[in-house]
């Protein structure tokens, strides 16, 4: 948590500089649809696939041009990452999905290149990110909650047909045993943005982050670490703060 | 001088930054999960060793209220293992120690280690008790001399009393099952059974369920209690809960929560799923007189669940000594990710090395507690002696009679 404090700190400091040498910062808004996978290792788990999961983001880009073709920048974003555990087999039916949202502040650096107003650019950087709070939604066979029906039968065709399932939205409770709530890893980006008025910028952007620390604390020996992968689309939209300004002090 | 990607130093500068994204993206630890613990090969003792450490990381459902530090066991013993580099009977010996020492402070109470080439076999719950208190097995009259001689002679209504044995098959062990139903006082129904087999109840003892079940459903409204003596009931069959208390009530209840393991790492557990009796399907009747669960050290498992499922309801009560403590349902390794498991490759023929006998799932009671290890404690304490037993007396039943009024 620290560490995205002092990301933040960066970039308000990144921000005020900027205002004051009256720049070429920019700021504005983004949001899009992401794709989310966890990446672990299930082998002695049968029947069990994690499967990607949907989810979105929004955040707020804050960025400063050096040159026409570099540039930095810091988004702020408010993040799903996603995903899902499902059975199969003889244990179709059960499953989790696992919604966890984060506070995330990726920062990059842009390389651009193009005409003037329709460019395209690469993004690539790192990011910080705390897992804010997470929800499980799901069915499990519950082994207190047997199939009367089945009384005395030896043989069922399901795990649901010998107990019962049990069926949950819940909210997930964080174990400071296990979980681990920083997130860091590395961002990269492919897109195309437009200018418009010299004023805007319209962007559309491909991104991928990828976890480098595990989602758990190490906590034992020979432990399967959980690392999130994140594909995304970002639609956004700039403006440079210098015209913001301008248009007050008329 | 305009600056622009053509130029040579934006390239080298876009070279560098690619090139330590992709230096830093393949700095994840290596993803390198175990294989499935009977996936070993298995013909050697390290083999063995590993394949059982990595079972148990997978399959013991107590990690997250369990102290035992299994990371320094692997310390410990990995070394040890490595030195038995023969089978033979001198290192299979020394092997079993180690497993045994290993195992020794693990909560489970079911948890049992089977040793396939010998036979043998270690239970760390009995090996504690054993250890605090060696009498701890023999140390009852209950359930034999009481239930023989004095219970059905002393206690039950002459002319109330039914009994009978039968043979069952308990997991897959042949077993006698012993049950014997009555009425204390006239008034008040008495049922006792040596395990929870009902659904196989036979020729003898299917008259004693018959006898039970008719009276409750047919004068449940004069009943001044009911009496479910578990005493030495070494459990059995799930099923059973909704078959007996199932007909004392007419709506679902919870009574306490069940979660398992759905991950390869210790602390990986599914969330709590309520724990609940419903109304039997073949009928219930709304039961309002007190009932009564009695229970002991030898009350284990599907006892102790039954026992907890009765303490929950409001005219419910147990009363007895604290019980064995194994009550994290367990049932085949094939329902659940957690649970049994055997460790040992075909070198050892079908039955495997070490077969690991441990509960599927852990148990909560309602109030938040967790018993594994620790047994349920009465409601109200009693316990049966060989002298009260030589004087004529059950002192439990004794007890049970007390709080029902007779």
């Amino acid at each position: 948590m620290r560490i995205v404090t002092l990301c933040c700190t960066a970039t308000l400091l990144l921000l005020m500089s900027s205002l004051k040498s009256n720049g070429q910062l920019f700021v504005g808004v983004e949001g899009g649809p992401n794709m989310n996978y966890l990446t672990t290792g299930n082998a002695s788990e049968p029947f069990t696939t994690y499967q990607g999961m949907k989810g979105w983001n929004i955040g707020i880009p804050v960025g400063y041009r050096f040159f026409d073709w570099l540039s930095v920048m810091a988004t702020p974003t408010y993040i799903t990452k996603n995903y899902d555990i499902v059975r199969t087999g003889f244990f179709t039916g059960v499953y989790q999905k696992n919604y966890n949202t984060y506070w995330q502040l990726p920062l990059n650096l842009r390389f651009s290149f193009g005409g003037t107003a329709l460019r395209g650019f690469v993004d690539v950087g790192g990011y910080a990110a705390y897992w804010a709070s997470g929800r499980q939604k799901g069915v499990e066979a519950n082994i207190l909650n047997e199939n009367d029906t089945a009384y005395a039968t030896v043989n069922p065709t399901s795990v649901l047909g010998e107990n019962n399932p049990y069926s949950y939205d819940q909210k997930y409770t964080f174990n400071s045993s296990k979980d681990n709530r920083l997130e860091f890893g590395v961002a990269a980006g492919l897109g195309v943005s437009y200018e418009l008025f010299q004023t805007y910028t319209f962007y559309l952007e491909g991104r991928y982050y990828r976890a480098m620390t595990d989602q758990q604390k190490n906590y034992q020996m020979n432990q399967a670490p959980r690392y999130n992968d994140n594909f995304g689309l970002a639609l956004g939209c700039t403006v440079q703060v210098k015209k913001i300004v301008s248009l007050f002090k008329k | 001088m305009k600056l622009s990607l053509r130029t040579l130093s934006a390239r080298v500068a876009l070279l560098g930054v690619l090139c330590s994204f992709l230096a830093l993206a393949g700095c994840r630890k290596t993803i390198a999960s175990s294989p499935q613990a009977t996936s070993y090969p298995g013909d050697n003792y390290p083999d063995v060793f590993q394949s059982f450490w990595n079972g148990m990381n997978t399959n013991y459902v107590f990690w997250g209220v369990d102290t035992t530090n299994w990371d320094n066991m692997y310390k410990v013993y990995k070394p040890l293992f490595d030195q038995l580099t023969v089978f033979d009977s001198a290192h299979e010996a020394k092997a079993e120690q180690y497993f045994s020492q290993m195992t020794q402070g693990l909560i489970d109470s079911h948890y049992t280690l089977q040793f396939m080439a010998t036979g043998n076999s270690f239970s760390p719950a009995e090996y504690r008790r054993l250890r605090t208190d060696p009498n701890y097995f023999t140390d009852s009259t209950f359930p034999t001399a009481v239930i023989d001689s004095l219970i059905p002679t002393k206690y039950l209504d002459q002319g109330s009393v039914v009994k009978g044995t039968d043979t069952v098959s308990l997991e897959g062990t042949a077993t006698p099952f012993t049950a014997i139903t009555g009425t204390l006082g006239g008034s008040v129904l008495y049922l006792y059974f040596s395990n929870f087999t009902l659904s196989q109840a036979g020729a003898n003892t299917a008259p004693v369920f018959n006898q039970f079940f008719t009276l409750l459903h047919r004068f449940n409204s004069s009943l001044k209690g009911i009496v479910i003596d578990l005493r030495g009931n070494g459990g059995g069959e799930i099923e059973d809960l909704d078959y007996l208390v199932g007909q004392m009530v007419t709506s679902q209840y919870t009574f306490g929560y069940t979660r398992y393991k759905n991950g390869v790492n210790r602390l990986d557990y599914s969330p709590w799923a309520p724990a609940v009796v419903k109304p039997w399907v073949g009928g219930s009747v709304n039961v309002t007189a007190p009932i009564v669960v009695l229970g002991d050290h030898l009350s284990v498992s599907m006892s102790e669940i039954t026992i907890m499922a009765v303490k929950t309801l409001t005219n419910g009560k147990f009363i007895g000594t604290r019980t064995w403590g194994a009550n994290g349902p367990l049932t085949s390794s094939v329902y659940f990710d957690g649970g049994q498991f055997t460790i040992g490759g075909s070198a050892w023929g079908s039955s495997g090395y070490m077969f690991v006998y441990t509960s599927s799932s852990m148990f909560k009671s309602l109030n938040g507690d967790i018993y594994e290890g620790v047994g349920v404690p009465p409601d109200i304490y009693a316990r049966e002696t060989t002298q009260a037993y030589l004087n004529g007396h059950d002192l439990v039943l004794d007890a049970a009679e007390q709080y029902l009024g007779l």
